[in-house]
């Protein structure tokens, strides 16, 4: 009973945050058009909102409804962040709930086979979604120009950090690891923001790797390649930096598919690009700074 | 051992109190900064674990009260909060807090926090945990049997001892993985890694005749057993 329960939570959560989701793909699309608009009355002087042109009474009628439409939009994407601000913190609290009740529930005398396999599966599942919970959390405060101290980071340095942090994997596949760090190298970026990025970088180049494969990581004053040994991409290697794409040549359902799209996120914001190279199973990602 | 939990939801504080009375703790409760303020006023407790939004203020204004006072110096202060940021996490450690801990996070990690902080802020845990002939010296980080040592590598001695403060529990797989490496390995990731560690575990513990302390529970996690 307990068990059907949870399942029908865990579903609910599911349910409700792919809901989640298609709102943020069409605030999105609203975002896009904006934006485009935005860039229109920017070009275009008679669109300008200068007092001047409100004098003609054609443009007055337009320069108040171009006014209309920007107010909304502002509403909008006010809404759009208390929104995602609100439902993603909101969602946390009952998800630490069903995940205490499902580990006591863990506890219980003369479980059977089933039953642990079933509690397993609620508790594999709400960690996946408590792990999307929180991606989203983070593209929504990197839009929202949340990170918005920056200091000046030396790549090197950030770069030994990661691969300090995931030596035990490195080592337990047998990675080689072969590098060029110039020390003088810097960006003016947000610290977290550059660890978010590295990390998935690296995570990528280590998950995705074969066993006694390598990682060649070539940094200069331009950019940062990371170049690793792996298996052949069954889709073109653009796709990778779409949300919720993974390669569908991975059998096994791991990760979420959203480690690419934040990185992306990240250039973007500092207007940096990236790069995602792919020849039969040598995957390269090249972080172009500004 | 005494301690106080300071959380406004109300679920999520049931579910404490439950997972922790089993555990044989004397557990208190607060559900807004003023009742914390007062209890920690007039009582004492070995480990206090607060959470940071709360009604009437932030959590960390009773850390500050905690650590600006001498007669709770021994109290061990862990954090719980939905905070995930790095920054917010290294604030709150500056402030005195022992350790930190973000939601949603599992049972087995906070009760094995728990009684690491507690032995380190108050002595509450001696130096060895013991169960029977297997003794685990927790400042040298070694194991012994018996006479005989057990030499085990860092990893493998994190994974026991990660087991033996949950003692005759079920300890998942994801627990295991996560308390080892943190929250950023995903699980299948890190799973085969754990397979590995585990294994070699088993086999020293054999090696040295020292009996299954080990259980596999279908698939799900592990058990540590003491009779």
């Amino acid at each position: 009973m307990t068990t059907i329960l949870s399942v029908s939570l865990v579903f609910t959560l599911l349910l409700l945050s792919y809901v989640f989701i298609q709102y943020q793909v069409l605030l999105d699309r609203i975002q896009s058009d904006y934006t485009h608009l935005q860039n229109l009355i920017e070009e275009d002087r008679t669109f300008s909102l200068k007092e001047e042109v409100f004098q003609l009474p054609e443009s007055a009628v337009l320069g108040r409804l171009i006014a209309g439409v920007m107010d909304d939009y502002k509403d909008i994407r006010q809404k759009k962040r208390q929104f995602t601000e609100n439902a993603s913190h909101e969602l946390q609290t009952p998800l630490a709930i069903i995940q205490g009740h499902a580990e006591i529930l863990l506890q219980a005398p003369k479980l059977r086979k089933v039953d642990y396999e079933a509690i397993g599966a609620i508790m594999y599942q709400l960690k996946k979604v408590s792990r999307l919970n929180e991606a989203l959390i983070l593209l929504t405060k990197i839009e929202h120009n949340g990170f918005s101290s920056n200091t000046r980071m030396f790549i090197a340095q950030s770069v030994e950090e990661q691969l300090e942090d995931f030596e035990p994997l490195i080592k337990a596949k047998n990675i080689e690891i072969k590098k060029q760090l110039p020390l003088n190298i810097s960006v003016e970026m947000n610290d977290a923001l550059l660890e978010i990025l590295l990390c998935n970088l690296f995570k990528n180049a280590i998950k995705y790797n074969v066993s006694r494969g390598y990682i060649r990581i070539v940094l200069n004053a331009y950019s940062l390649e990371i170049t690793n040994s792996g298996y052949p991409l069954n889709q073109a290697a653009e796709q990778m930096f779409l949300r919720f794409k993974r390669d569908d040549s991975f059998q096994k359902e791991e990760g979420l598919g959203l480690g690419l799209s934040i990185v992306r996120r990240i250039c973007d914001f500092y207007q940096h690009t990236i790069r995602y190279e792919h020849e039969a199973g040598t995957h390269r990602l090249i972080w172009v700074f500004n | 051992m005494k301690i106080l939990i300071i959380e406004d939801e109300q679920a999520l504080l049931e579910l404490m109190l439950k997972y922790f009375s089993r555990e044989g703790y004397l557990c208190e409760f607060a559900g807004s900064l003023k009742e914390g303020f007062r209890k920690v006023t007039n009582y004492s407790y070995d480990c206090v674990i607060v959470d940071l939004n709360l009604p009437g203020g932030d959590g960390s204004k009773l850390i500050e009260m905690l650590r600006g006072d001498e007669e709770h110096n021994q109290t061990g202060v862990l954090v719980v909060s939905a905070r995930h940021a790095v920054q917010e996490r290294v604030k709150m450690l500056e402030l005195g807090a022992d350790d930190y801990l973000v939601k949603p996070f599992n049972l087995s990690e906070l009760n094995a926090r728990i009684k690491a902080v507690a032995r380190r802020k108050t002595g509450q845990f001696s130096k060895s945990i013991e169960y029977g002939n297997l003794v685990l010296e927790l400042d040298k980080r070694t194991v012994r049997f018996g006479e005989s040592q057990i030499d085990l590598t860092k990893k493998e001695f994190d994974i026991l001892l990660f087991l033996a403060r949950n003692k005759n529990r079920v300890v998942t797989k994801n627990s295991i993985a996560e308390h080892l490496w943190g929250d950023h390995m995903d699980e299948t990731f890190s799973y085969d890694f754990l397979y590995a560690h585990i294994k070699n575990l088993r086999r020293k513990l054999s090696e040295a005749n020292c009996g299954d302390y080990l259980q596999t529970v279908y698939g799900i996690g592990y058990k540590f057993e003491a009779v």
